[in-house]
Parts: structure tokens; C-alpha cells; sequence
């Protein structure tokens, strides 16, 4: 007895390295099924920042020979946990990443440095205690049969990325060999594509993008007592453009430039004389998201559009006279001034936009009928307009940024910025260490950061696809996901579009 | 990724057990009482406290062994195996920590022969995977190739450990398996052989390396096994930790191990 207490509290140190016996033991038995019964197996990989015109170059390389491929348009800004959770209809992220403002609170979660260091804490969901909201494993992993092969598998992953990458490939291919014996349906998640695009180079995603066909090809090889049938999604683009260190900025500063004071709070917000507002400082994006109270959100817009960081500036907006009534508004700035507003009738599922906005400055060809003060247009009529010119499905993504969809606090404004302009999201006490990251980024809402990817050996695809409805396309995921007990979210209201009247 | 080393490495193994057999049938002779149960290879418990000792129980579960054995009535408390020794010839155990991973589990080992440097034990196991092991890790970060979440799969290794003790400082546990796998569907019934080998380097008094390998499947291979561990042991204290590599066709996985464990 004198032994056992002793002996009890060591084992009790012991406790997380559980899962490595539990590990172990399950990736050693051989077990086998019957091809018979699932001759056939859909493999869907979410790959992390998967952009289109690397898998172009991909291609032109020879993978992917022979899949279907389609533009993938997420949603603004396009950032991965909020991305994930629209494109998956799973529970909503309190905002668009772990650093967040909550507006119920009026405080701010994870800030700066936080935010990225919840990235790397392993999620721990059969723990029996309760990890506090701020910094819960987001939902969508629980789409995938496979997100991650270690507990410290982020940290790997941002240190050493091709490596965790090749690490990681080998841990989901071993995964799918086990699994193909009994499911007729996998999923994983890979997230060192989006570490790749961050910090190597847009040829080193290429490079990625070769050995995953490869790999893909070598597999089927090995088995061909099945078929394997795969598609892969991403969540945004990488805008491949480096970032001189000079133009990772933090917005704060160039707010205060532009006379909106930075605040954590509303209660301090209250306090300040003049516009303030509380900047969301995430990981290192090409947007910030801001919080203000209703009366300054047009002001603050405004003055942040002034900032030399910002290529536009949206907020929610205000009604234009003479407009019909019940409309859902967003104003678009640029360099001190409101370039255009529009608005959304979710009854029809139309735009109602005004003929004496600068819409050619926003690149989007839009024509009126002669002396028209404005026009209406449908969902489809917008989505084809613009998903080939700079910001692609313009409308719908400016307008639902502003909607609790995926994001359970949405911002009031969003800055997107301009190349080659990054947000410095958190400053390192080293300071070589922030010239990490810098080799590319996505969230603003031009073409270059947010035009993704989705190839697909199952089904042909149209030419350009709204993230919003992959799920459409693919009901043997959404059978995966039910039977992995994933709880579905209503998506955003009029997202989906009719692809057959698609110009 | 190709198998480590695909068919030879079944006969280096069991050459390796075959030698440890030839060289203790050619000194048995000389052993003045081999027939007695005594404990010329003591049970680690009983070791004299100067004597580097090797671990009750392998590192890596299904495929490995040693052919040590507690005492009677002696028990060991780990993380990994509780075990309780029986008339000096048996000893029973499970994995406790399985329990928590929805997979009950019971196993046994019984000594076959014991000489001043070989010690052979037969040993089996019952795992029974309920619905839902193969999701009951504590973290989604690590996934099992099975799939169990609605089907209940029983497994049986059966199987034989010689630990042969070659100099001091050098002992081998060779482990021949053959794994049972029981399912009414959508597995298939089948039988699995494999075989591991550990080569166990007594340093210091209170510390082991040990260099592991393995091969499953053979002729329908399955995967290869490469680790490396340290052993401690102080009085009634054991921690066991090392680092295993599996080989698939697919690709390789790592697994850190970590074993604690006190002798009761």
C-alpha cells in the first residue's frame, strides 16, 4: 500500500501518452475486409489553401490527368476555420479565427500571439473537463476521418512544413489503406498545404501538389482490389505574392494615421471622443476585421479606406433613397470614399444595385438599361459577371461576410488589403521570426488570395463552383459526415445557385 | 515505400531464436540442477538491486514479449500492463488503459522452460474491440486504421517469447505471433503471423537500451517494425519510453511509447 499511492500518481503522469498505446495497438492489426462489399471508395481531401492556378501548374505538369477541375470560390474574407466550417455547414466558429471579438462579452479572445498558439494546441475532446469556448477544437475536423498523425502535429507543421507535409501523406494514405476495408467513403484534412503557401513558395506547392498525384497513382497500384475515386476542395487561394517586411503592417497604426482610435471594448470605445473602433489582429491574412458600434460603422469604414494598407473597405451599409425597402445594404470604400452600395432582397434572391456607383473601378462589367437609376439582378447573373474579373462572386461574398454564417460574431467592416500588404497578426520577440509567413497569404477579396481549387475524379464540374454548395455536388460526403455524427448548419440564405442557367 | 526488408528478415529472427536454443542445449549439460523451477532467470522483482534488469513487459503491445515472469502473488502496476504472477509459472494481466478505449482485454503467460540463460514462455491474448475503439482517442490527432465504430472485432494473439541472456550486457527476447482476427462482417476471419526481435543492452545498473524490429505478415506482408527505448528501473519504479517506426506499403508511422509502472 505504502507503494500504490506513489505508484497511482505516476500513472496518473502518464495519462497523455495514452493515446500513443491505444495508437499503436490499433495501427497494428492487420485486419482485412471483403472488396466485394465496397468495391468502390470515394476519398475527399480538404486540402488547406489549395489554389487554383497552382493546380493549374499542377496539371501542366501532368497530375491530376484526366480529373475534373473547377474554380472554388470561398467565402470573404477567406480564412480557414470560418472557411471550413461555411464550406462543411459545421457549427459556427465564434469568429473568423480563434482571435475573436465577442460582442455579448465585450471583450476580445486570443489576441495577437494567443490566437496562433491555440493553433497548436491538440485538440483534446475526450478529455473529461471543459476546454473553455475561446478554445475549442473547431467542428469541422470531425468531418474528416483524418486531420493529423501527432499531438504536436501544428507545431511540426508551421516548424518543418514539406516534412510534416511528406509526414503527413504517408499517416493518410496508411489511414485510407486501413479504413478502405470497411467504408466505402473517407475523408482527411491536410493542413501543411496552406504552411507551404505561407512560408516556402508557390513552386514548392506545385512541387506538393506533383507528389500527391504521384502518390495517388503509386496507391491505386497498390490497390487494385479497389477503386479509389478522389476529390479534393480547399478552403481559400494563396495569393502566392511575397511580403516585403515593410508592408506587413499592423493596421492599428494606420488607423490612428486616419483618426479611428483602436479599443478593446465597447465600454472603452464609449469613452473615446471621435470614431473608434476594435481591430481584430488574426494570423498573418490579408484582411482585419473590425468591430464598431452601429453609429460609426459608415465613418470608420471610411477613415480606414484611407489607410495605405486597404484596397476596399466593406461595411454594412445604409439604404439608398429611393430604394425598395427591406433590403439588406453593404457599402464598398476606397480611399476615403463610399465606390459603391448595394442591396439584397433575400425574398428573390436578387441585387439591387445603382446605376451611378463606380462599379468599372471594382472591375465588374455591369450594364443598365438606358436612363435606369439602378437595376436588379439574380444571384446567377451576379455570380457569372464577376467570378472571372478581380473579386470574384463579388456580391454574394461581400454581402454574407456581414452574416452569422460559420462566424457566430461577424464583423461590422472588413479591410482588404492591397498587394503586396499583409497583416502583421502577431509581432515575435525575435525578430527574424516575423518574416515568417510572409511568402504568400489569402483573405482579401481580390482573385489572387481567393480563388481555390475543387478537382474531382467523381463528377464533372462546372467551370466555377460557390463553396457554399459542395456539399450539393458530393452526397456521398454528406453520408460520410452524418455517419460521423457532424451536426449540419443552415448555410447562408440564397447561396445556392442554379448552375445549369449559368451563362 | 517498400517493405524494410521483405522476406529475410523472418529467418535473421528466428536464426536468432534457433541460435539462443543451440547455445543454451549446448551448455545445458553443464547446469548443475536444470530441471528445477528455481529462479535461475529471477523474476525482475527478485533481481539483485546491482544487476541491470530487463523489463516484465515489451514496449510495444500485440507483437512483442519477454519470457520474464512475476513471482507468485507478486503484481506489477503500469500503465500499459497490470500483471499478477502465479505459482512461479504463470502470470496473468491486461492492458488497464485499454478499458478506457472501449476495448476490454485480458492476456497470460506461462513459463515452458527456464535455464540459467533461456528462458521460454507461451503467452495469449483476448482484446475485444467494441464499437467505437476506433475513435476513442483522447485527441482527434491520431487515427486508427481500423474502423470499428459499429462492429465488435475480437482479437487472439497467440504466441511463444525466448529471452536468452547472450553475455552480461546482452539479452535477446525473440517473439514468434500468430494474431487471430474474429468478425462476423465486414472483416474477414483470418490469421496473421509475425515476429519481433529485441536486442536488450544492459548499460548501467538501473538503465537498458533496447534496439526493436519486427516483421508482420510475411508472405502477405503487412508491415515491418523499427524502435529504439530506454529502460529505468530504481527499486520498485520501471519507466519504459522509446520511439517506433511501422513501415506500410502506404508509409511509415511514428509512435512515441511511454510506459510507467511500479513492482507491488
Amino acid at each position: 500500500m505504502r507503494r500504490l499511492l506513489p505508484a497511482l500518481f505516476l500513472l496518473g503522469l502518464a495519462a497523455p501518452a495514452c493515446d500513443w498505446d491505444h495508437y499503436a495497438m490499433m495501427n497494428s492489426i492487420p485486419a482485412e475486409g471483403d472488396p466485394s462489399r465496397n468495391p468502390v471508395v470515394r476519398v475527399y481531401l480538404g486540402l488547406d489553401g489549395l489554389s487554383y492556378s497552382t493546380v493549374e501548374r499542377a496539371r501542366e505538369r501532368g497530375a491530376f490527368a484526366g480529373w475534373n477541375l473547377a474554380r472554388f470560390i470561398p467565402m470573404f474574407p477567406a480564412t480557414s476555420d470560418a472557411s471550413w466550417s461555411r464550406v462543411l455547414h459545421t457549427a459556427p466558429f465564434a469568429g473568423l479565427e480563434y482571435g475573436h471579438f465577442d460582442p455579448v462579452q465585450d471583450r476580445v479572445f486570443n489576441k495577437a500571439v494567443g490566437g496562433m498558439l491555440v493553433h497548436l494546441v491538440p485538440p483534446l475532446e475526450e478529455i473529461p473537463f471543459t476546454v473553455p469556448a475561446y478554445a475549442r477544437t473547431p467542428a469541422y475536423y470531425k468531418a474528416f476521418d483524418y486531420h493529423a498523425s501527432s499531438y504536436l502535429d501544428a507545431l511540426w507543421s508551421y516548424d518543418r512544413p514539406a516534412y510534416g507535409y511528406y509526414k503527413g501523406l504517408d499517416n493518410l494514405f496508411v489511414a485510407l489503406a486501413g479504413r478502405s476495408h470497411v467504408q466505402s467513403t473517407f475523408s482527411a484534412y491536410v493542413l501543411e498545404t496552406d504552411v507551404i503557401g505561407h512560408i516556402r513558395s508557390e513552386d514548392d506547392m506545385v512541387d506538393a501538389l506533383v507528389a500527391l498525384s504521384e502518390r495517388i497513382e503509386l496507391f491505386k497500384r497498390q490497390h487494385p482490389e479497389r477503386t479509389f475515386v478522389f476529390t479534393f476542395f480547399g478552403d481559400h487561394g494563396i495569393d502566392g505574392v511575397a511580403k516585403p517586411l515593410d508592408k506587413v503592417v499592423d493596421l492599428r497604426d494606420q488607423l490612428e494615421v486616419a483618426g479611428v482610435t483602436s479599443v478593446e471594448s465597447f465600454e472603452e470605445a464609449d469613452k473615446v471622443d471621435g470614431p473608434a473602433a476594435i481591430p481584430i489582429l488574426h494570423t498573418r491574412v490579408t484582411y482585419v476585421a473590425i468591430h464598431a458600434r452601429e453609429h460609426w460603422v459608415s465613418e470608420v469604414a471610411r477613415r480606414a479606406s484611407t489607410c495605405e494598407a486597404a484596397d476596399l473597405v466593406f461595411a454594412r451599409g445604409e439604404p439608398r433613397e429611393g430604394s425598395p425597402e427591406g433590403l439588406a445594404w453593404v457599402g464598398v470604400w476606397r480611399e476615403g470614399s463610399l465606390l459603391a452600395s448595394f442591396g439584397y432582397e433575400a425574398a428573390t434572391d436578387s441585387y439591387w444595385l445603382p446605376s451611378d456607383a463606380d462599379w468599372a473601378a471594382l472591375d465588374l462589367p455591369i450594364t443598365f438599361a438606358p436612363g435606369a437609376s439602378s437595376g436588379v439582378f439574380s444571384d446567377e447573373t451576379l455570380f457569372a459577371l464577376s467570378v472571372e474579373r478581380t473579386y470574384p462572386d463579388f456580391f454574394f461574398r461581400a454581402r454574407t461576410a456581414f452574416e452569422p454564417i460559420s462566424v457566430e460574431f461577424p464583423p461590422d467592416i472588413v479591410v482588404s488589403y492591397r498587394h503586396p500588404f499583409m497583416s502583421v497578426g502577431y509581432q515575435a520577440p525575435i525578430s527574424s521570426a516575423n518574416a515568417v509567413g510572409t511568402a504568400g497569404s489569402h483573405g482579401a477579396m481580390d482573385r489572387l488570395g481567393s480563388m481555390g481549387a475543387l478537382l474531382s475524379e467523381e463528377r464533372e464540374l462546372p467551370s466555377a463552383v460557390r463553396s457554399d454548395n459542395l456539399l450539393e455536388f458530393f452526397p456521398a460526403l454528406v453520408e460520410h459526415m452524418k455517419r460521423r455524427n457532424v451536426e449540419f448548419f443552415p448555410g447562408a440564405q440564397g447561396a445556392e445557385l442554379d448552375y445549369g442557367a449559368l451563362p | 515505400m517498400t517493405s524494410l526488408f521483405p522476406r529475410a528478415p523472418a529467418w535473421i529472427l528466428l536464426g536468432l531464436l534457433l541460435t539462443a536454443s543451440t547455445i543454451q542445449a549446448e551448455e545445458a549439460p553443464q547446469q548443475p540442477a536444470p530441471e528445477q523451477p528455481a529462479p535461475e532467470q529471477p523474476a525482475p522483482a527478485q533481481l539483485a538491486p546491482k544487476q541491470p534488469v530487463s523489463p516484465l513487459t515489451s514496449l510495444y503491445p500485440l507483437w512483442e514479449n519477454t519470457a520474464h515472469l512475476l513471482s507468485h502473488q507478486d503484481m506489477y502496476l503500469g500503465t500499459s500492463n497490470v500483471e499478477f504472477g502465479i505459482l512461479d509459472v504463470a502470470q496473468l494481466g491486461t492492458h488497464p488503459l485499454s478499458f478506457i478505449f472501449r476495448t476490454p482485454n485480458i492476456h497470460g503467460k506461462v513459463r515452458l522452460l527456464s535455464r540459467e540463460r533461456l528462458a521460454v514462455a507461451a503467452h495469449a491474448e483476448l482484446l475485444v474491440f467494441l464499437p467505437g475503439a476506433s475513435e476513442a482517442f483522447t485527441s482527434s490527432n491520431y487515427i486508427s486504421r481500423l474502423d470499428t465504430r459499429d462492429i465488435v472485432l475480437t482479437v487472439i494473439p497467440v504466441g511463444a517469447t525466448a529471452t536468452y541472456q547472450l553475455t552480461p550486457w546482452l539479452t535477446l527476447h525473440g517473439t514468434t505471433t500468430v494474431m487471430g482476427m474474429f468478425d462476423d462482417g465486414p472483416y474477414r476471419n483470418r490469421l496473421v503471423p509475425g515476429m519481433t526481435a529485441v536486442a536488450e543492452f544492459m548499460a548501467l545498473q538501473h538503465h537498458t537500451f533496447r534496439a526493436h524490429a519486427g516483421e508482420v505478415g510475411f508472405w502477405n506482408h503487412d508491415f515491418n517494425l523499427l524502435g529504439a527505448s530506454y529502460c529505468f528501473r530504481y527499486k520498485w519504479f520501471e519507466a519504459q519510453v522509446g520511439y517506433f517506426v511501422r513501415f506500410m506499403i502506404e508509409g511509415r508511422q511514428g509512435n512515441p511509447m511511454l510506459a510507467l509502472g511500479a513492482y507491488l
